[in-house]
Protein backbone atom coordinates (compact mmCIF):
# COMPACT_ATOMS: atom_id res chain seq x y z
CA UNK A 1 0.00 0.00 0.00
CA UNK A 2 2.88 2.68 1.26
CA UNK A 3 4.02 1.97 -2.73
CA UNK A 4 0.74 2.50 -4.33
CA UNK A 5 1.05 5.99 -2.54
CA UNK A 6 4.20 6.99 -3.56
CA UNK A 7 3.50 5.84 -7.00
CA UNK A 8 0.37 8.43 -6.52
CA UNK A 9 2.77 10.83 -5.38
CA UNK A 10 5.40 11.02 -8.20
CA UNK A 11 2.12 10.99 -10.18
CA UNK A 12 1.57 14.46 -8.14
CA UNK A 13 4.84 15.56 -8.33
CA UNK A 14 4.00 18.22 -10.56
CA UNK A 15 0.81 19.28 -9.04
CA UNK A 16 0.89 22.82 -10.56
CA UNK A 17 0.09 20.88 -13.63
CA UNK A 18 -3.09 19.50 -12.44
CA UNK A 19 -3.98 22.06 -10.28
CA UNK A 20 -3.49 24.44 -12.94
CA UNK A 21 -5.06 23.14 -16.48
CA UNK A 22 -8.33 21.92 -14.66
CA UNK A 23 -9.39 25.03 -12.89
CA UNK A 24 -7.12 26.96 -15.31
CA UNK A 25 -9.85 25.89 -18.09
CA UNK A 26 -12.69 25.93 -15.32
CA UNK A 27 -11.80 29.92 -14.33
CA UNK A 28 -11.80 30.88 -18.04
CA UNK A 29 -15.24 29.13 -18.98
CA UNK A 30 -16.60 31.14 -15.77
CA UNK A 31 -15.36 34.33 -16.37
CA UNK A 32 -16.83 33.99 -20.32
CA UNK A 33 -20.30 33.11 -18.90
CA UNK A 34 -19.41 35.75 -15.94
CA UNK A 35 -19.33 38.56 -18.60
CA UNK A 36 -22.43 36.93 -21.21
CA UNK A 37 -24.38 36.81 -17.94
CA UNK A 38 -23.68 40.48 -17.03
CA UNK A 39 -24.31 41.99 -19.89
CA UNK A 40 -27.89 40.11 -20.45
CA UNK A 41 -30.57 41.77 -19.02
CA UNK A 42 -33.30 40.08 -16.53
CA UNK A 43 -35.82 40.59 -19.73
CA UNK A 44 -33.13 38.44 -22.10
CA UNK A 45 -33.57 35.75 -19.36
CA UNK A 46 -36.07 32.90 -20.14
CA UNK A 47 -36.45 31.71 -16.88
CA UNK A 48 -32.82 30.31 -16.08
CA UNK A 49 -29.46 31.13 -17.23
CA UNK A 50 -28.37 27.57 -18.67
CA UNK A 51 -24.66 27.32 -18.99
CA UNK A 52 -23.06 23.90 -19.39
CA UNK A 53 -19.30 25.50 -18.80
CA UNK A 54 -18.62 23.44 -15.66
CA UNK A 55 -18.29 20.66 -18.31
CA UNK A 56 -14.87 21.53 -18.89
CA UNK A 57 -13.12 20.54 -15.99
CA UNK A 58 -14.14 16.96 -16.62
CA UNK A 59 -13.06 17.35 -19.67
CA UNK A 60 -9.09 18.66 -19.17
CA UNK A 61 -9.48 15.34 -16.26
CA UNK A 62 -10.23 13.12 -18.70
CA UNK A 63 -7.19 14.50 -20.94
CA UNK A 64 -5.09 14.52 -18.04
CA UNK A 65 -5.87 10.61 -17.56
CA UNK A 66 -5.06 9.32 -20.91
CA UNK A 67 -1.42 10.82 -19.86
CA UNK A 68 -1.38 9.47 -16.87
CA UNK A 69 -0.66 6.40 -18.95
CA UNK A 70 1.01 7.32 -22.11
CA UNK A 71 3.57 9.42 -20.01
CA UNK A 72 3.85 8.41 -16.36
CA UNK A 73 3.37 4.31 -17.30
CA UNK A 74 6.65 4.05 -19.32
CA UNK A 75 8.47 6.19 -16.77
CA UNK A 76 7.33 4.06 -13.91
CA UNK A 77 7.97 0.53 -15.54
CA UNK A 78 11.76 1.63 -15.94
CA UNK A 79 11.67 2.95 -11.93
CA UNK A 80 11.17 -0.53 -10.76
CA UNK A 81 7.15 -0.42 -10.11
CA UNK A 82 4.62 -3.12 -11.16
CA UNK A 83 1.82 -2.66 -13.91
CA UNK A 84 -0.65 -3.60 -10.66
CA UNK A 85 1.12 -1.01 -8.62
CA UNK A 86 0.88 1.41 -11.16
CA UNK A 87 -2.71 1.20 -12.08
CA UNK A 88 -3.80 1.46 -8.16
CA UNK A 89 -1.67 4.10 -8.02
CA UNK A 90 -3.87 5.60 -10.49
CA UNK A 91 -7.03 4.70 -9.27
CA UNK A 92 -6.12 6.11 -6.14
CA UNK A 93 -5.34 9.68 -7.65
CA UNK A 94 -8.56 9.45 -9.44
CA UNK A 95 -10.11 8.75 -6.67
CA UNK A 96 -8.45 11.16 -4.17
CA UNK A 97 -8.89 13.86 -7.45
CA UNK A 98 -12.62 13.25 -7.73
CA UNK A 99 -13.09 13.34 -3.70
CA UNK A 100 -11.27 17.45 -3.84
CA UNK A 101 -12.29 18.55 -7.04
CA UNK A 102 -16.02 17.38 -6.44
CA UNK A 103 -16.12 18.78 -3.00
CA UNK A 104 -14.33 21.72 -4.28
CA UNK A 105 -17.27 22.84 -7.16
CA UNK A 106 -19.92 21.20 -4.62
CA UNK A 107 -18.75 24.18 -2.39
CA UNK A 108 -18.58 26.57 -5.09
CA UNK A 109 -22.55 25.70 -5.68
CA UNK A 110 -23.11 26.56 -2.31
CA UNK A 111 -21.39 30.03 -3.34
CA UNK A 112 -23.02 30.30 -6.10
CA UNK A 113 -26.71 30.18 -4.28
CA UNK A 114 -26.23 32.10 -1.68
CA UNK A 115 -24.75 35.36 -3.80
CA UNK A 116 -27.58 34.90 -6.27
CA UNK A 117 -25.70 33.36 -8.78
CA UNK A 118 -22.44 35.54 -8.75
CA UNK A 119 -25.32 38.64 -8.81
CA UNK A 120 -25.54 38.37 -11.98
CA UNK A 121 -28.11 35.09 -11.74
CA UNK A 122 -25.26 32.72 -13.42
CA UNK A 123 -25.56 29.21 -12.61
CA UNK A 124 -22.80 28.15 -13.67
CA UNK A 125 -21.99 25.27 -10.48
CA UNK A 126 -25.56 24.10 -10.11
CA UNK A 127 -27.23 24.27 -13.19
CA UNK A 128 -30.90 23.05 -13.18
CA UNK A 129 -29.90 19.46 -14.60
CA UNK A 130 -27.76 18.97 -12.08
CA UNK A 131 -29.43 20.01 -9.18
CA UNK A 132 -30.87 17.48 -6.14
CA UNK A 133 -32.29 18.21 -3.21
CA UNK A 134 -30.17 16.20 -0.76
CA UNK A 135 -26.73 17.77 0.02
CA UNK A 136 -24.94 14.31 -0.05
CA UNK A 137 -27.16 13.34 -3.07
CA UNK A 138 -25.60 16.65 -4.72
CA UNK A 139 -22.42 16.07 -3.55
CA UNK A 140 -22.73 12.71 -5.52
CA UNK A 141 -23.75 14.14 -8.48
CA UNK A 142 -20.60 16.05 -8.91
CA UNK A 143 -18.05 13.63 -7.70
CA UNK A 144 -18.93 10.68 -9.32
CA UNK A 145 -18.45 12.26 -13.02
CA UNK A 146 -15.07 12.68 -11.67
CA UNK A 147 -14.67 9.34 -11.45
CA UNK A 148 -16.24 8.45 -14.85
CA UNK A 149 -13.77 10.86 -16.86
CA UNK A 150 -11.19 9.21 -14.95
CA UNK A 151 -11.82 6.10 -15.79
CA UNK A 152 -12.63 6.62 -19.57
CA UNK A 153 -9.24 8.39 -19.77
CA UNK A 154 -7.34 5.67 -18.31
CA UNK A 155 -8.90 3.54 -20.47
CA UNK A 156 -8.44 5.58 -23.29
CA UNK A 157 -5.00 6.02 -22.53
CA UNK A 158 -4.06 2.06 -21.77
CA UNK A 159 -5.97 1.59 -25.62
CA UNK A 160 -3.73 4.31 -27.09
CA UNK A 161 -0.36 2.58 -25.39
CA UNK A 162 -1.08 -0.83 -26.11
CA UNK A 163 -2.68 -1.01 -29.33
CA UNK A 164 -2.40 2.34 -30.96
CA UNK A 165 -4.40 3.87 -33.81
CA UNK A 166 -4.96 0.52 -34.93
CA UNK A 167 -7.02 -0.36 -31.21
CA UNK A 168 -9.02 3.02 -31.90
CA UNK A 169 -9.87 2.07 -35.45
CA UNK A 170 -10.85 -1.90 -33.90
CA UNK A 171 -13.21 0.09 -31.20
CA UNK A 172 -14.57 2.46 -33.48
CA UNK A 173 -15.76 -0.56 -35.84
CA UNK A 174 -17.16 -2.76 -33.11
CA UNK A 175 -18.91 0.40 -31.68
CA UNK A 176 -20.73 1.12 -34.95
CA UNK A 177 -21.21 -2.48 -35.91
CA UNK A 178 -22.75 -3.29 -32.11
CA UNK A 179 -24.69 -0.02 -32.00
CA UNK A 180 -26.24 -0.49 -35.84
CA UNK A 181 -27.52 -3.45 -34.78
CA UNK A 182 -28.85 -2.77 -32.06
CA UNK A 183 -30.53 -0.03 -33.47
CA UNK A 184 -31.98 -2.46 -36.03
CA UNK A 185 -33.24 -4.37 -33.14
CA UNK A 186 -34.80 -1.75 -31.63
CA UNK A 187 -36.39 -0.76 -35.27
CA UNK A 188 -37.78 -4.19 -36.05
CA UNK A 189 -38.71 -4.98 -32.59
CA UNK A 190 -40.44 -1.35 -32.41
CA UNK A 191 -39.07 -0.91 -29.09
CA UNK A 192 -37.52 2.59 -29.61
CA UNK A 193 -40.90 4.08 -27.58
CA UNK A 194 -39.81 2.47 -24.98
CA UNK A 195 -36.44 3.12 -24.72
CA UNK A 196 -37.50 7.07 -24.97
CA UNK A 197 -39.54 6.66 -21.96
CA UNK A 198 -36.73 4.43 -20.01
CA UNK A 199 -34.05 6.99 -20.76
CA UNK A 200 -36.90 9.70 -19.45
CA UNK A 201 -37.71 8.05 -16.21
CA UNK A 202 -33.71 8.05 -15.00
CA UNK A 203 -33.26 10.41 -12.72
CA UNK A 204 -30.23 12.96 -12.46
CA UNK A 205 -28.95 11.01 -9.60
CA UNK A 206 -29.42 7.66 -11.53
CA UNK A 207 -27.72 8.74 -14.04
CA UNK A 208 -24.64 11.33 -12.91
CA UNK A 209 -24.34 8.66 -10.11
CA UNK A 210 -25.12 5.42 -10.69
CA UNK A 211 -24.53 4.83 -14.75
CA UNK A 212 -22.07 7.17 -14.49
CA UNK A 213 -20.37 4.76 -12.00
CA UNK A 214 -21.09 1.61 -13.35
CA UNK A 215 -19.09 2.64 -16.59
CA UNK A 216 -16.33 4.25 -14.34
CA UNK A 217 -15.81 0.99 -13.05
CA UNK A 218 -16.07 -0.98 -16.35
CA UNK A 219 -13.77 1.41 -17.84
CA UNK A 220 -11.35 0.82 -14.84
CA UNK A 221 -11.54 -3.02 -15.23
CA UNK A 222 -11.12 -3.33 -18.97
CA UNK A 223 -8.14 -0.43 -18.58
CA UNK A 224 -6.55 -3.10 -15.77
CA UNK A 225 -7.02 -6.10 -17.85
CA UNK A 226 -5.26 -4.74 -21.54
CA UNK A 227 -2.23 -3.08 -19.08
CA UNK A 228 -1.88 -5.92 -17.07
CA UNK A 229 -0.16 -7.43 -20.47
CA UNK A 230 1.14 -4.01 -21.87
CA UNK A 231 4.82 -3.88 -22.50
CA UNK A 232 5.84 -0.43 -21.15
CA UNK B 1 29.89 -16.37 -7.68
CA UNK B 2 26.19 -15.95 -7.00
CA UNK B 3 23.96 -15.56 -9.90
CA UNK B 4 21.56 -12.49 -9.57
CA UNK B 5 19.58 -13.16 -12.85
CA UNK B 6 19.11 -16.61 -14.42
CA UNK B 7 17.78 -17.05 -18.17
CA UNK B 8 16.86 -20.22 -19.31
CA UNK B 9 16.00 -20.54 -23.39
CA UNK B 10 14.57 -17.20 -23.82
CA UNK B 11 12.84 -16.31 -27.02
CA UNK B 12 10.94 -13.35 -27.98
CA UNK B 13 9.10 -13.26 -30.97
CA UNK B 14 7.60 -10.23 -32.83
CA UNK B 15 5.30 -11.85 -35.64
CA UNK B 16 7.31 -13.70 -37.81
CA UNK B 17 11.03 -12.14 -36.14
CA UNK B 18 13.10 -13.76 -33.28
CA UNK B 19 14.19 -10.74 -31.29
CA UNK B 20 15.75 -13.28 -28.95
CA UNK B 21 15.73 -16.89 -29.62
CA UNK B 22 16.76 -19.31 -27.36
CA UNK B 23 18.88 -17.65 -25.17
CA UNK B 24 20.90 -18.51 -21.63
CA UNK B 25 22.95 -17.10 -19.30
CA UNK B 26 23.95 -16.03 -16.07
CA UNK B 27 25.18 -12.43 -14.74
CA UNK B 28 26.82 -12.81 -11.85
CA UNK B 29 26.57 -10.56 -8.54
CA UNK B 30 28.86 -7.98 -7.89
CA UNK B 31 30.13 -8.20 -11.42
CA UNK B 32 29.81 -5.48 -14.55
CA UNK B 33 28.39 -6.71 -17.73
CA UNK B 34 29.16 -5.90 -21.20
CA UNK B 35 26.32 -6.58 -23.56
CA UNK B 36 27.20 -6.18 -26.98
CA UNK B 37 26.04 -6.57 -30.46
CA UNK B 38 25.13 -5.03 -33.94
CA UNK B 39 22.25 -2.64 -34.14
CA UNK B 40 19.25 -4.82 -33.72
CA UNK B 41 20.72 -7.54 -32.38
CA UNK B 42 18.45 -7.82 -29.70
CA UNK B 43 20.43 -5.63 -26.70
CA UNK B 44 17.04 -3.40 -25.99
CA UNK B 45 14.85 -6.05 -26.66
CA UNK B 46 16.80 -8.40 -24.01
CA UNK B 47 16.98 -5.68 -21.41
CA UNK B 48 13.58 -4.93 -21.77
CA UNK B 49 12.68 -8.31 -21.06
CA UNK B 50 15.34 -8.80 -18.00
CA UNK B 51 13.39 -5.92 -16.46
CA UNK B 52 9.97 -7.00 -17.32
CA UNK B 53 9.06 -3.72 -19.18
CA UNK B 54 8.20 -6.50 -22.20
CA UNK B 55 6.91 -9.46 -21.83
CA UNK B 56 8.28 -13.35 -23.07
CA UNK B 57 7.28 -15.73 -25.54
CA UNK B 58 8.89 -18.32 -23.86
CA UNK B 59 11.83 -19.74 -21.70
CA UNK B 60 12.25 -18.61 -18.01
CA UNK B 61 13.44 -15.46 -16.56
CA UNK B 62 15.16 -15.04 -12.71
CA UNK B 63 16.36 -12.19 -11.48
CA UNK B 64 17.15 -12.40 -7.41
CA UNK B 65 15.47 -16.03 -8.08
CA UNK B 66 12.85 -14.96 -8.68
CA UNK B 67 10.47 -14.17 -11.74
CA UNK B 68 10.82 -10.66 -12.08
CA UNK B 69 7.62 -10.16 -14.26
CA UNK B 70 4.41 -7.97 -11.86
CA UNK B 71 7.04 -9.25 -8.79
CA UNK B 72 7.05 -5.86 -6.59
CA UNK B 73 10.01 -7.60 -4.26
CA UNK B 74 12.16 -7.90 -7.04
CA UNK B 75 11.32 -4.82 -9.73
CA UNK B 76 12.42 -2.09 -6.79
CA UNK B 77 15.59 -3.69 -7.17
CA UNK B 78 16.16 -3.38 -10.75
CA UNK B 79 16.97 0.49 -12.17
CA UNK B 80 16.51 0.45 -15.95
CA UNK B 81 18.26 3.42 -18.18
CA UNK B 82 16.72 2.99 -21.62
CA UNK B 83 18.65 5.00 -24.50
CA UNK B 84 14.72 6.27 -25.75
CA UNK B 85 13.45 6.59 -21.79
CA UNK B 86 10.10 8.32 -21.90
CA UNK B 87 9.70 11.02 -19.10
CA UNK B 88 6.60 12.87 -18.69
CA UNK B 89 7.06 16.23 -20.94
CA UNK B 90 5.83 18.35 -17.23
CA UNK B 91 9.03 16.51 -15.27
CA UNK B 92 12.20 18.74 -14.91
CA UNK B 93 14.81 16.91 -13.71
CA UNK B 94 14.38 17.94 -10.42
CA UNK B 95 11.00 15.57 -10.79
CA UNK B 96 12.59 13.13 -12.67
CA UNK B 97 15.53 12.86 -9.33
CA UNK B 98 12.63 12.96 -6.81
CA UNK B 99 10.67 10.00 -8.54
CA UNK B 100 13.86 8.50 -7.97
CA UNK B 101 13.87 9.48 -4.15
CA UNK B 102 10.22 8.48 -3.89
CA UNK B 103 10.39 4.67 -6.18
CA UNK B 104 13.79 3.34 -4.89
CA UNK B 105 14.66 2.32 -1.29
CA UNK B 106 18.00 2.60 -1.77
CA UNK B 107 17.95 6.25 -3.68
CA UNK B 108 20.72 8.37 -2.15
CA UNK B 109 19.33 11.72 -2.77
CA UNK B 110 22.73 13.41 -1.90
CA UNK B 111 24.84 11.66 -4.03
CA UNK B 112 21.97 12.12 -7.09
CA UNK B 113 22.25 15.86 -6.48
CA UNK B 114 26.42 15.51 -6.20
CA UNK B 115 25.89 13.55 -9.91
CA UNK B 116 22.76 16.38 -11.09
CA UNK B 117 25.69 19.39 -10.58
CA UNK B 118 28.73 17.26 -12.01
CA UNK B 119 26.84 16.64 -15.04
CA UNK B 120 25.98 20.80 -15.16
CA UNK B 121 21.92 19.33 -15.27
CA UNK B 122 19.69 22.09 -15.48
CA UNK B 123 17.04 21.15 -12.58
CA UNK B 124 14.27 23.06 -13.64
CA UNK B 125 14.04 22.65 -17.02
CA UNK B 126 11.29 20.44 -18.12
CA UNK B 127 12.57 16.81 -19.74
CA UNK B 128 11.06 17.70 -22.94
CA UNK B 129 13.16 20.78 -23.04
CA UNK B 130 16.66 18.81 -22.79
CA UNK B 131 19.21 18.15 -25.41
CA UNK B 132 19.85 14.34 -26.27
CA UNK B 133 23.07 14.78 -24.12
CA UNK B 134 20.83 15.84 -20.93
CA UNK B 135 18.66 13.39 -21.37
CA UNK B 136 21.30 10.90 -21.51
CA UNK B 137 23.30 12.66 -18.74
CA UNK B 138 19.59 12.55 -16.62
CA UNK B 139 19.29 8.70 -17.25
CA UNK B 140 22.73 8.27 -15.80
CA UNK B 141 22.42 10.25 -12.96
CA UNK B 142 19.58 8.24 -12.03
CA UNK B 143 21.15 4.78 -13.01
CA UNK B 144 23.56 5.66 -10.55
CA UNK B 145 22.27 7.75 -7.79
CA UNK B 146 19.29 4.55 -7.51
CA UNK B 147 22.04 2.15 -5.97
CA UNK B 148 19.84 -0.92 -7.28
CA UNK B 149 21.59 -4.19 -6.82
CA UNK B 150 20.60 -4.93 -10.31
CA UNK B 151 21.36 -1.78 -12.60
CA UNK B 152 20.64 -1.68 -16.39
CA UNK B 153 22.24 1.07 -18.99
CA UNK B 154 21.22 0.62 -22.81
CA UNK B 155 23.54 2.59 -24.29
CA UNK B 156 23.53 5.39 -22.29
CA UNK B 157 26.35 7.68 -23.99
CA UNK B 158 23.48 9.18 -26.86
CA UNK B 159 24.71 12.31 -27.49
CA UNK B 160 27.32 12.99 -24.56
CA UNK B 161 30.50 14.32 -24.83
CA UNK B 162 33.71 12.41 -24.56
CA UNK B 163 34.37 14.38 -21.22
CA UNK B 164 30.81 13.50 -19.99
CA UNK B 165 31.41 10.25 -21.03
CA UNK B 166 34.47 9.60 -19.19
CA UNK B 167 33.29 11.54 -16.53
CA UNK B 168 30.08 8.40 -16.54
CA UNK B 169 32.64 5.86 -16.78
CA UNK B 170 34.53 7.40 -13.83
CA UNK B 171 31.46 7.07 -11.54
CA UNK B 172 30.62 3.82 -12.40
CA UNK B 173 33.72 2.60 -11.16
CA UNK B 174 34.21 4.99 -7.99
CA UNK B 175 30.64 4.01 -6.95
CA UNK B 176 30.62 0.69 -8.13
CA UNK B 177 33.60 0.03 -5.80
CA UNK B 178 32.05 1.46 -2.94
CA UNK B 179 28.66 -0.20 -3.41
CA UNK B 180 29.30 -3.30 -5.37
CA UNK B 181 25.77 -4.77 -7.51
CA UNK B 182 25.49 -6.07 -10.58
CA UNK B 183 25.40 -4.19 -13.97
CA UNK B 184 24.43 -4.49 -17.49
CA UNK B 185 25.93 -2.34 -19.75
CA UNK B 186 24.70 -2.35 -23.67
CA UNK B 187 27.12 -0.20 -25.83
CA UNK B 188 28.46 -0.03 -29.06
CA UNK B 189 31.64 2.19 -27.84
CA UNK B 190 33.61 -1.16 -27.43
CA UNK B 191 36.93 0.29 -26.82
CA UNK B 192 36.10 2.78 -24.73
CA UNK B 193 34.53 0.58 -21.82
CA UNK B 194 36.53 -2.48 -22.02
CA UNK B 195 38.33 -2.07 -19.57
CA UNK B 196 35.30 -1.65 -17.15
CA UNK B 197 33.95 -4.66 -18.15
CA UNK B 198 34.44 -8.21 -16.54
CA UNK B 199 32.27 -10.21 -17.90
CA UNK B 200 31.29 -9.57 -22.09
CA UNK B 201 27.86 -11.39 -23.62
CA UNK B 202 27.86 -10.70 -27.36
CA UNK B 203 24.55 -11.26 -29.19
CA UNK B 204 23.78 -11.10 -32.78
CA UNK B 205 20.45 -12.14 -34.74
CA UNK B 206 19.01 -12.59 -31.26
CA UNK B 207 21.39 -15.35 -30.57
CA UNK B 208 24.08 -15.33 -27.51
CA UNK B 209 27.32 -15.70 -29.59
CA UNK B 210 29.55 -15.40 -26.58
CA UNK B 211 29.45 -15.18 -22.99
CA UNK B 212 32.45 -14.77 -21.17
CA UNK B 213 35.26 -13.03 -18.82
CA UNK B 214 36.44 -10.17 -20.83
CA UNK B 215 40.35 -11.41 -19.82
CA UNK B 216 39.58 -14.73 -21.10
CA UNK B 217 38.01 -13.22 -24.07
CA UNK B 218 41.23 -10.97 -24.77
CA UNK B 219 43.26 -14.30 -24.82
CA UNK B 220 41.45 -15.73 -27.28
CA UNK B 221 43.15 -14.70 -30.28
CA UNK B 222 46.64 -12.68 -31.13
CA UNK B 223 47.67 -10.59 -33.77
CA UNK B 224 50.80 -11.96 -35.52
CA UNK B 225 52.07 -8.72 -37.37
CA UNK B 226 55.72 -8.57 -39.34
CA UNK B 227 57.26 -9.40 -42.88
CA UNK B 228 54.83 -11.51 -45.12
CA UNK B 229 57.38 -14.64 -45.12
CA UNK B 230 58.17 -14.31 -41.32
CA UNK B 231 54.21 -14.51 -40.61
CA UNK B 232 53.35 -17.23 -42.86
CA UNK B 233 56.52 -19.34 -41.61
CA UNK B 234 54.88 -18.47 -37.85
CA UNK B 235 51.06 -19.07 -38.78
CA UNK B 236 51.61 -22.34 -40.87
CA UNK B 237 49.44 -25.00 -39.82
CA UNK B 238 47.19 -22.16 -38.01
CA UNK B 239 43.92 -21.43 -38.09
CA UNK B 240 43.88 -17.86 -39.72
CA UNK B 241 40.80 -15.82 -38.14
CA UNK B 242 41.89 -12.79 -40.16
CA UNK B 243 44.40 -11.72 -43.07
CA UNK B 244 45.92 -8.23 -43.81
CA UNK B 245 48.42 -7.92 -45.75
CA UNK B 246 49.82 -4.53 -47.42
CA UNK B 247 53.00 -4.97 -49.49
CA UNK B 248 55.25 -6.96 -47.90
CA UNK B 249 53.55 -6.80 -44.82
CA UNK B 250 50.87 -8.66 -42.91
CA UNK B 251 49.04 -8.61 -39.97
CA UNK B 252 47.21 -12.51 -39.32
CA UNK B 253 45.09 -12.84 -36.22
CA UNK B 254 45.13 -16.53 -35.03
CA UNK B 255 43.20 -18.14 -31.71
CA UNK B 256 45.59 -17.81 -28.63
CA UNK B 257 46.63 -17.85 -26.42
CA UNK B 258 50.47 -18.16 -27.23
CA UNK B 259 52.52 -20.95 -25.08
CA UNK B 260 56.25 -19.66 -24.05
CA UNK B 261 57.95 -21.22 -26.96
CA UNK B 262 55.22 -19.64 -29.42
CA UNK B 263 55.89 -16.32 -27.92
CA UNK B 264 60.01 -17.30 -28.16
CA UNK B 265 59.45 -18.23 -31.75
CA UNK B 266 57.52 -14.47 -33.09
CA UNK B 267 60.83 -13.16 -31.33
CA UNK B 268 63.41 -14.69 -33.17
CA UNK B 269 61.43 -14.07 -36.17
CA UNK B 270 60.76 -10.24 -35.28
CA UNK B 271 57.45 -10.41 -34.86
CA UNK B 272 54.90 -8.36 -33.33
CA UNK B 273 52.72 -9.87 -31.28
CA UNK B 274 49.23 -8.05 -29.84
CA UNK B 275 46.19 -9.06 -28.13
CA UNK B 276 43.06 -8.64 -29.90
CA UNK B 277 41.06 -5.57 -29.16
CA UNK B 278 37.40 -6.35 -27.77
CA UNK B 279 36.46 -4.50 -30.61
CA UNK B 280 37.82 -6.05 -33.04
CA UNK B 281 36.85 -9.29 -31.89
CA UNK B 282 33.40 -8.34 -32.03
CA UNK B 283 33.22 -6.72 -35.70
CA UNK B 284 35.20 -10.38 -36.47
CA UNK B 285 32.31 -12.23 -35.02
CA UNK B 286 29.31 -10.16 -35.92
CA UNK B 287 30.86 -8.90 -39.31
CA UNK B 288 28.72 -9.46 -42.50
CA UNK B 289 31.01 -8.52 -45.61
CA UNK B 290 32.01 -12.08 -45.88
CA UNK B 291 28.79 -13.25 -46.00
CA UNK B 292 27.22 -15.47 -43.49
CA UNK B 293 28.72 -19.01 -43.87
CA UNK B 294 32.29 -17.04 -43.47
CA UNK B 295 30.89 -15.39 -40.65
CA UNK B 296 29.95 -18.71 -39.11
CA UNK B 297 32.90 -19.97 -39.62
CA UNK B 298 35.20 -16.89 -38.07
CA UNK B 299 33.21 -16.64 -35.34
CA UNK B 300 33.55 -20.10 -34.85
CA UNK B 301 36.97 -19.46 -34.84
CA UNK B 302 37.32 -16.66 -32.76
CA UNK B 303 34.68 -18.18 -29.84
CA UNK B 304 35.60 -21.86 -29.41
Amino acid sequence: MNRVVDVTRVQLLEWRGWLGWAWGVLALSFAVNLVISGALTRADLAGENLTGGLVSIYFVILIAFAGVITQFFPFCLAMGVTRRVFYAASGLLALGLALVYGTAIYVLRIIEDATGGWWVELHFFGPRIVRQDGPFLQWLVYVVPFLLVAGLGLAAGVLTKRWGTNGWLVVVAVSIVVFGALGAIATITDSWPGIGSWLLDQSTVGIFAGWFAVIAVAALVLGYLALRRAPA
Amino acid sequence: MTAVVRVRNLTKRYRDLDALHDVSFDLHEGAIHGLLGRNGAGKTTLMRVLTAQALTTSGTIEVFGEPPFENERVQQRICFVGESQRYPASFTVHHVLEAGRLLYPTWDAGYAAHLAADFRLPLRRPASKLSRGMLSAMGIVVGLAARTPFTLFDEPYLGLDAVARQMFYDRLLTDYAEHPRTVLLSTHLIDEVADLLERVLLIDNGRLLLDDDAEALRARAVTVAGPLPAVDEFVVGRHELHRERLATFARVTVPGPLDPAEHDLAGRLGLELAPVSLQQLVVRATGREDGAAATADTSEGVLR
